[in-house]
């Protein structure tokens, strides 16, 4: 995306993975600490220092709530339209209309 | 999805993971221990002698899409390469690769005159000088970049800075020559978004208070470190503003959108290290009368964790 169409029309792929990968990260190397036991957290195996900087970049170059804003924003931004095209609709439909109900049943006759 | 790597981008992995395994792995704790040697916050001798080396080998500014000063790869070129550099925290900086430099470099590439090019933009190349990015306050939520209160006033032939910054990230290492400053030139613009400018302010500079340094976790990260930074009536030639006054949105755009993406491919290579020694480490030892990697709970973290890194 940022190569073929430049980094602002990318940037709902930038926001996504900015969250996802300093998640995902944080998740694995907690993981690595737990298998390595009090191990985990001394300096012998880097773990921890990793741990530090995955976990800095859920803040650092916009935090993870900012990021997840603006993705929500342009999710919301595509539909705006009509949902004919796409069967999206969610429109709150008029009494007996819905297909469940056609066939009214007895007690509310 | 799958992505074939080119001919081109295989050659370079195999390259930059041998330099990895030759050069950067055996000299981990030495690097480490160079830095608690004395004076924790100067340049690292061993680093500055594999930089030289990862120069010579043709593994040098291996970011830059678009551009004749970088190697010529796009981004989906680089990210696999970013990704092994992101294995060591030495290795971005063997490689000329290093945060903030690489964004910073992008605004210089972008959006710098010939002048500030060639003044800044062409040592930070050349691996000679290192820059720092100073944008987020301690008084604001800087996650809202509208809220940014640092005062870029002009002044005849000049601008005066003043505003209290932190989380500038390098601005501790001696060699950091050029900071990108981020701050209202026009406070009462009714765009919110052409309030700020970034302007260039040399380093060391009058002014310019480097306060503390801010630990992370208690890592200072040194040489390089995270700096809270004071700007006393800090005066600069108006030639210094980037791209031009009200532009820094424009601007900001520009350098987030790469420096972010370059840092999560390093966070990619992070945790396949971590997975990695999770697999050996439960391999070797074993626990209730069971290896612990043939226990279900690791077999489950294993996979879920290879499935996130995918």
């Amino acid at each position: 995306m940022m190569d073929q169409y430049g980094n602002k029309e990318a940037r709902a792929e930038i926001a996504m993975i900015k969250v996802a990968a300093p998640n995902m990260a944080c998740r694995v190397i907690d993981w690595a600490m737990q298998a390595f036991g009090g191990a985990g957290v001394t300096n012998d195996y880097g773990l921890a220092y990793a741990y530090a900087t995955a976990r800095v970049l859920r803040l650092a170059d916009g935090p993870d709530e900012v990021h997840r804003n603006q993705i929500a924003r342009l999710e919301l931004r595509k539909y705006q339209g009509p949902a004919s095209l796409s069967g999206g609709s969610a429109e709150t439909l008029p009494p007996d209309t819905s297909p469940g109900l056609r066939e009214r049943p007895v007690w509310l006759a | 999805m799958e992505f074939e790597y080119s001919e081109k981008v295989q050659t370079l992995r195999a390259r930059v993971e041998a330099f990895l395994a030759e050069h950067i792995y055996p000299n981990e704790e030495e690097l480490f221990a160079q830095v608690n040697e004395g004076d924790r916050w100067q340049p690292v001798p061993l680093l500055e002698s594999l930089k030289a080396k990862a120069r010579t080998a043709g593994l040098w500014n291996l970011f830059l899409p678009e551009s004749g000063y970088g190697a010529g790869l796009t981004n989906l070129e680089y990210a696999p390469l970013c990704e092994i550099m992101g294995r060591s925290p030495w290795a971005p900086e063997a490689f000329n690769c290093s945060a903030p430099d690489t964004g910073n470099m992008e605004v210089l590439v972008r959006y710098g005159t010939p002048e500030q090019r060639q003044r800044w933009l062409e040592p930070l190349l050349a691996g000679e000088i290192r820059s720092a990015f100073a944008m987020t306050e301690p008084e604001v939520a800087s996650s809202d970049a509208t809220n940014i209160e640092t005062r870029i006033r002009r002044d005849g032939d000049e601008y005066i800075i003043n505003g209290r910054k932190w989380w500038t990230s390098g601005a501790l290492d001696p060699r950091c020559k050029i900071m990108i400053v981020m701050g209202q030139s026009d406070p009462d613009n009714p765009d919110r978004y052409r309030r700020q400018s970034m302007i260039l302010v040399p380093l060391p500079h009058a002014g310019v208070v480097i306060k503390r340094m801010l630990p992370v976790f208690g890592y200072d990260e040194a040489p390089h470190g995270h700096a809270e930074v004071l700007f006393d009536n800090v005066r600069v030639p108006a030639a210094n503003m980037l791209l031009g006054e009200c532009c820094g949105f424009e601007i900001a755009q520009g350098r987030l959108g790469p420096g972010r993406i370059h840092h999560c491919m390093r966070l990619i290579g992070l945790a396949e290290r971590a997975l990695e020694r999770m697999c050996r480490r439960t391999m070797t030892r074993t626990a209730f009368g069971i290896p612990i990697s043939d226990q279900s709970v690791t077999q489950e973290r294993i996979a879920e964790a290879r499935i996130m890194i995918e």
